[in-house]
């Protein structure tokens, strides 16, 4: 299929070439086969009818006048917003695209943007509408005091303690929201303790995210009768502004009877050492600015090699998450972690031959 | 411009149908847009008759655009040299005009259909005034930079289909030095003086009315032949590389993407920006192709290269060289990563 579709680009590059002149010609492929199935996969989360982006991408008469946009924060690397480096860790939730994505979806919007004639697929099921994506959880912690975005608030970010009203310790294998306002819900942080800036990250949430855990089936402890502070931050699109809405999305939340408990560790300093092996689960950077340029996490081993764990070369504050890794990375005792900004959260869990994750 | 470009026209596909000039068919399955064919066939999923839609090579009037022939040579009504176009060809029924087909065939009223090719958007891309045509960013407006022997700069503006349009309501400066438009406003016009040497590059920066995005900034390098009218030669370094194909082999395949990387450098150092497109997307088709053969290796910095040559393409039609710099060293960071990754 590849190579027919070059022979065509040839062809059509030879026309462009006599004239010596770039010329526009159709594209090679369509909405329906070729674009819409990546924006499905790495868009609709939010770019469905009643989503947290302006426009639905899922539809072909609303995506088309958006393609020059299209293009460029593809080029630019803008949209997906997708922050670390590629090649860099293996993440969850990563929503790269990959090369083939890229040429497919700039070659269509230079190319006159062809719609294809196969018929429509069904569009993505709604997520303001949708379940649970794991079932019925095992907590579901509503606000008793619902969050009002005003008139006049374009932007807003509440914060809200949850009580679990659990009287043991609980261990958590995953997190997720489901919105009420998911048209406006753009970004969920899950703290363990009383206060939405400091205490355990737990679980970043954005749109399309569906559940939120870490790699192994590993958990999170929540301590008896402790409370879970949760930052949700909205914004409004131009077809709410002015409007006065509500929002009381609920935070749902599995446990496991199970579960060895990770650990997270809150790391103040640009470097930090490992005195027992543990696995590495997940890195969560601390508050960062648009302006602080880039960060950059390290592993140095015991045997002198170096690992990049996490580059994000250009910091936007509003989508930096917490960073799962796809599989636990193992840290052999007497690693060094170095940070280029001394302020992060790790979840770590002993291996077998660690004795205990206590650093 | 860059008359030595020239060279790299590809072998042409024979006629698709005897239309009277020489003609390119692209066929299609109307239901299944991915199974395309060079040659008439029938879809390999559904067994349909793909549809082939002919674009042709029409020789035009820089300053007539209706005027459409098959061959080289002079305007009938100016005498000026006529330019090759892209067009489209289509058949049409006189009494039904909207029954259009891409193949030949009989009206409802049973005569034959005719024949006819009209001008595409972006179908020429060739200067009108013997200057240097570019593509604002909005992807409408497009726009010529000449420069004259008594140093006047002048700056035409066309729309989509390069028909020129009043250049009175577009502010802009060259060198900051501002523009005013002629009293006809077929130009904006700016004395910058007789270069003193060459290649003499030109910074123009455009406002658009009632637009509200920023200026745009277009980077005009002019080099001697141009001023004299003489056929610019190539440079004894200048590469020539064989007709595009895709090598069989992973070694193949890289070595020719390093062949495009330098024909890029040599185009930048040059500033023939308009031509950058042809090696940038060579590569990045070539390098598609090495990542359907190593995509555990090359998969990474292939996402960079593929990036960095669209970005080269679209900063080249616009012009700006700030831009294609910053494109260019994507993918020269894309070509050090690709090295690296297959010496591993």
């Amino acid at each position: 299929m590849h190579a027919r579709a070059i022979a065509i680009s040839i062809l059509l590059s030879s026309v462009a070439v006599v004239g010596s002149a770039h010329e526009t010609s159709e594209s090679r492929y369509n909405y329906r086969t070729h674009v819409r199935p990546i924006f499905v996969e790495h868009c609709g989360g939010c770019h469905i009818n009643g989503g947290v982006a302006p426009m639905s991408l899922l539809e072909y008469a609303e995506a088309v006048p958006w393609v020059n946009a299209i293009k460029m924060q593809v080029l630019e690397r803008t949209m997906p917003p997708w922050l670390p480096a590629d090649g860099i860790g293996d993440f969850r939730h990563q929503r790269s695209l990959s090369a083939e994505e890229i040429d497919i979806l700039v070659d269509w919007a230079i190319g006159l943007t062809p719609e294809g004639a196969s018929p429509a697929p069904e569009p993505a099921a709604d997520e303001s509408a949708a379940g649970w994506s794991m079932g019925e959880p095992d907590w579901t912690l509503i606000p008793d005091e619902e969050i009002v975005i005003g008139e006049d608030d374009y932007e807003l970010q509440a914060c809200r303690v949850l009580s679990t009203t659990a009287t043991e310790s609980s261990m958590a294998t995953a997190f997720e929201v489901r919105p009420v306002l998911a048209g406006l819900l753009r970004r969920v942080t899950i703290r363990l303790g009383g206060s939405c800036d400091v205490g355990v990250p737990l679980a970043t949430w954005l749109p399309g995210q569906g559940n939120v855990a870490l790699a192994g089936g590993a958990a999170l402890a929540i301590p008896a009768a402790e409370e879970l502070a949760v930052s949700f931050s909205y914004a409004k699109s131009w077809e709410d502004e002015g409007k006065r809405l509500t929002d009381r999305s609920a935070v749902g939340v599995w446990l496991t009877p199970t579960a060895n408990a990770v650990r997270s560790i809150e790391i103040t300093e640009a470097s930090y050492p490992f005195t027992e092996e543990v696995e590495l689960l997940a890195f969560f950077p601390g508050a960062l600015g648009d302006d602080e340029g880039s960060l950059r996490v390290d592993m140095k081993r015991p045997d002198g090699t170096t690992e990049q764990l996490l580059l994000i070369e250009d910091i936007r504050p509003a989508w930096i998450e917490k960073y799962v890794f796809a599989e636990p990375l193992v840290v052999p005792s007497g690693s060094e972690l170095i940070l280029s900004h001394p302020a992060a959260w790790i979840d770590v869990r002993p291996t077998a031959r660690g004795s205990s994750a206590g650093q | 411009m860059f008359l030595w470009l020239m060279m790299f026209s590809l072998v042409l596909p024979a006629p698709a149908q005897d239309v009277g000039r020489e003609a390119f068919g692209v066929w299609l399955c109307p239901i299944h847009r991915d199974e395309q064919s060079t040659e008439a066939a029938n879809c390999p999923v559904c067994d349909r008759d793909m549809v082939e839609r002919l674009l042709a090579p029409s020789y035009s009037c820089p300053m007539h655009q209706h005027i459409d022939e098959d061959h080289e040579g002079a305007c009938p009504i100016c005498g000026m040299n006529l330019v090759v176009t892209t067009r489209e060809l289509q058949w049409f029924c006189p009494d039904a005009p909207e029954i259009l087909s891409p193949v030949p065939g009989k009206c409802p009223d049973g005569v034959d259909m005719l024949l006819r090719s009209i001008p595409m958007a972006h179908g020429d891309h060739n200067a009108k005034h013997g200057g240097i045509l570019f593509m604002a960013p909005n992807g409408y407006h497009h726009l010529e930079g000449t420069l004259d022997d008594e140093g006047n700069f002048r700056l035409y503006l066309y729309n989509d289909f390069t028909k020129p349009i009043d250049a009175s309501p577009f502010v802009a400066r060259v060198n900051d030095r501002g523009l005013e438009p002629s009293a006809d406003g077929e130009f904006l016009l700016a004395a910058v003086g007789q270069p003193t040497s060459f290649p003499a590059e030109y910074v123009v920066h455009l406002s658009f009315p009632g637009a509200h995005e920023e200026d745009a900034r277009f980077d005009f390098i002019f080099v001697e032949s141009m001023m004299t009218g003489a056929v610019a030669e190539a440079p004894e370094d200048f590469l020539v590389l064989p007709e595009f194909r895709i090598p069989e082999t992973s070694d193949g395949i890289y070595a020719a993407i390093k062949d495009r990387d330098d024909r890029i450098k040599q185009l930048i150092e040059t500033g023939a920006w308009p031509d950058l497109y042809i090696p940038a997307l060579e590569a990045k088709d070539l390098m598609l192709a090495l990542v359907d053969k190593e995509p555990d290796i090359v998969g990474v910095p292939a996402k960079k290269l593929v990036r960095a040559a669209w970005l080269l393409d679209v900063f080249g039609d616009m012009g700006n060289r700030v831009e294609i710099e910053r494109a260019y060293g994507l993918f020269a960071e894309s070509m050090l990563e690709l090295e690296v990754a297959r010496a591993r």
